[in-house]
């Protein structure tokens, strides 16, 4: 018999938080692996809200939204 | 910005597509390049959903999607890898053979990439079995469960549940421990699948292990006992709830009351243990409730049950708006009635959660008392009697339940043969000795624990506030909220005042309402991320100090061990929410 297939539907995501899709495009992927991952330091760990670009230092966003409901990334 | 997002984003499909198919309409698409989009060829957000919802929307060929908020609490990477391709595919084109290509899913590449640390219990298999009911119980908990929980249940073919409980079992691997990552929903009744016994046979070939089935019991009969009778070893937790055919029928919207109150001398005679499990539910009225109760343990000893599971019931605001009944009054009701019936019976009888009846009774918590001991098991054959609190176990003082359970669960699993126990009976001191091969049926050291010494639940370990103080020291913590809950606050308190570990630290014990489940929940490990929220939130408000750590049990976010709750959420959202550092510290439920 072969293999059971294990299938996932994409379905577009949840409401962007920026405008910009290639700044919203690395929010998504932070906030997402930040959902499985705690980053560390040495063995410190590290709690990450934010993040810069490298060509623009001086400006900060944003990863999570606020006021996240248990619904709101699914429905 | 471009050439470095590129990059990275090549980089990111090369990884994705590694571990996952794509694919459009049921059918794989090989991609083999990517362009950026256009301003106007950017989707929006909420893409075209009209093709189906997790479970629908697929071509003959291919099996239903599996649910992704499921696959959150299990296997949140799956998750990731979603989100990852839908804020890829916002940005870029998928291409294939230089024409642009479209994608609706995604499938898993190896499984074997997915096999996962598992004790590997053969429910893990067959569990998946229970998909469907015969029955409609009046208290059932599947009814009080909101549709945003990560535990629903997906609709599909037989044949498509077998294959998945046959893809599971070609990767179950009890040797080493490893399993695929579980996706089980609510569980309903496992045997009336049409290849349940096809599923457990296969099984069975693979563990030697207890198969722990959970029944209403309508499908035992002769020949369905006859069947198991040749899986041995086989436990059952049959959920007859009344000895009453009338009363069953009512309470169960059971066709067939008799073959499961029939089915208890045919397990006895076949030699299978079974732990009867009665849900009281006051219909009609209390005392007709607690009538019943005791007719329905009295049939339950005379055919030796190896345990009476009395669980008190409660509902969420899923299953009823309305207040049904006094949750005081009932379960008061049902604890006295079961402590009457100790007296009278000889099967054990047990009530969950015990903390209930700890928290009523009990003026010193934590105790490694006796409730009741199996038949003739070594626990009984040693003369151990209800009431005892162990006191030794050798030369090994006793302080604690979990201790008094570890070390007999140790003896137990031990080649020793023989064990003395110190326990205080009526004010005295009195040695028993436990010959580890004295037993019969309906023990079984296959099916049973701690030789047959049954307690009031699992208890809250020690070791509990040492690893609560080594949180404290991680954080350089002065003033810590431990989130509990109201059955488990007075012996966390009991403990932490006997304890001499928080001189320096102030420690507030706060317990969250379960806003969620709503109803008359009121249990820990059902709440959720949001709960904890409101409930910290609030406490800052109310003017109290603002902690400098919030510590949480990990139990309500232990289920896939990925630290999320039952709606898939993970804890980490607490702390990003109230600003405050959030531990969770790690115990077992305290359900046996």
């Amino acid at each position: 018999m072969a293999d059971y297939v294990f299938r996932y539907k994409l379905d577009g995501g949840t409401e962007p938080v920026y405008s910009d899709p290639l700044l919203e495009m690395i929010r998504a992927q932070l906030e997402s692996i930040l959902d499985v991952v705690i980053p560390v330091e040495g063995q410190r760990e590290v709690r990450i809200d934010g993040f810069k670009l490298l060509r623009d230092p001086g400006t900060v966003y944003r990863i999570f939204p606020q006021e996240k409901k248990p619904s709101d990334r699914f429905e | 910005m471009h050439q470095p997002i590129v990059e990275f984003t090549r980089r990111q499909l090369h990884s994705l597509l590694s571990v996952v198919d794509l694919e459009k309409d049921g059918k794989v698409v090989q991609v083999d390049g990517f362009r950026l989009r256009k301003p106007e060829e950017r989707p929006n957000a909420a893409v075209d959903r009209s093709q189906g919802g997790e479970s629908g929307g697929v071509s003959r060929s291919a099996s239903s999607f599996q649910s992704i908020r499921n696959a959150s609490l299990y296997e949140p990477r799956i998750e990731l890898i979603k989100r990852q391709l839908e804020s890829l595919l916002r940005v870029v084109q998928l291409e294939s053979g230089g024409e642009a290509i479209e994608v609706d899913g995604f499938r898993l590449r190896n499984l074997k990439d997915w096999l996962s640390p598992s004790p590997c219990d053969p429910t893990e298999i067959f569990g998946y079995a229970g998909t469907r009911c015969n029955c409609d119980c009046v208290f059932c908990c599947n009814k009080g469960n909101p549709a945003t929980l990560a535990l629903g249940k997906l609709v599909r073919p037989v044949s498509e549940e077998f294959a998945e409980m046959m893809t599971r079992l070609d990767h179950f691997f009890p040797k080493p421990g490893y399993c695929l990552f579980p996706t089980l929903g609510d569980i309903y009744e496992v045997m009336i699948h049409p290849r349940f016994f096809e599923v457990l046979e296969s099984t069975r070939e693979r563990s030697a292990k207890t198969f722990r089935i959970t029944t209403n019991g309508e499908c035992l009969t002769r020949e369905t006992i006859s069947r198991l009778e040749k899986l041995k070893p086989v436990y059952l937790y049959l959920s007859l709830n009344s000895a009453s055919p009338s009363r069953r029928a009512s309470l169960m919207k059971s066709r067939d009351p008799q073959t499961a109150i029939d089915s208890l001398p045919l397990l006895r005679e076949a030699g299978i243990p079974y732990s009867l499990v009665i849900v009281p539910w006051p219909v009609d009225s209390v005392e007709e409730m607690l009538d019943d109760l005791v007719d329905t343990v009295a049939y339950a000893d005379r055919n030796l049950a190896s345990l009476v599971q009395v669980n008190l019931a409660g509902y969420s605001r899923y299953f009823s708006q309305e207040k049904l009944y006094d949750l005081d009054e009932v379960w008061s009701a049902v604890v006295s009635a079961v402590r009457g019936l100790r007296e009278t019976t000889a099967s054990p009888i047990v009530v969950m959660p015990s903390m209930y009846e700890e928290n009523t009774y009990e003026s010193r918590k934590n105790a490694p008392r006796v409730v009741g001991v199996v038949r003739n098991s070594p626990a009984a054959r040693s003369g151990l009697m209800r009431g005892d609190e162990i006191v030794k176990v050798g030369s090994v003082v006793i302080s604690s339940r979990p201790q008094a359970r570890g070390l007999l669960s140790v003896l137990q699993g031990s080649e020793i043969g023989r064990a003395s126990l110190t326990v205080e009976r009526a004010g005295e001191r009195v040695e028993v000795t436990l010959n580890v091969e004295d037993f019969s049926y309906p023990y079984s050291p296959a099916t049973d624990h701690h030789l047959g010494v049954i307690f009031m639940g699992t208890g809250l370990r020690l070791s509990y506030l040492e690893s609560l103080r080594g949180l404290v020291n991680s954080r350089d913590a002065k003033h810590v909220l431990f989130l509990s809950s109201t059955l488990v606050k007075p012996t966390f308190e009991q403990l932490l005042a006997e304890s001499h570990l928080f001189g320096d630290v102030r420690v507030d014990i706060g317990v969250p309402r379960n806003s969620f489940f709503g109803g008359n929940i009121f249990m820990g490990d059902l709440l959720v991320v949001q709960d904890f929220i409101d409930f910290i939130k609030e406490y800052v408000k109310g003017g109290g100090d603002r902690p400098d750590l919030v510590v949480i049990p990990s139990t309500p976010f232990s289920l896939g061990g990925w630290g999320r709750d039952l709606t898939g959420r993970v804890y980490l959202d607490i702390e990003r929410e109230v600003g405050i550092p959030v531990e969770l510290l790690q115990c077992s439920t305290i359900f046996d």
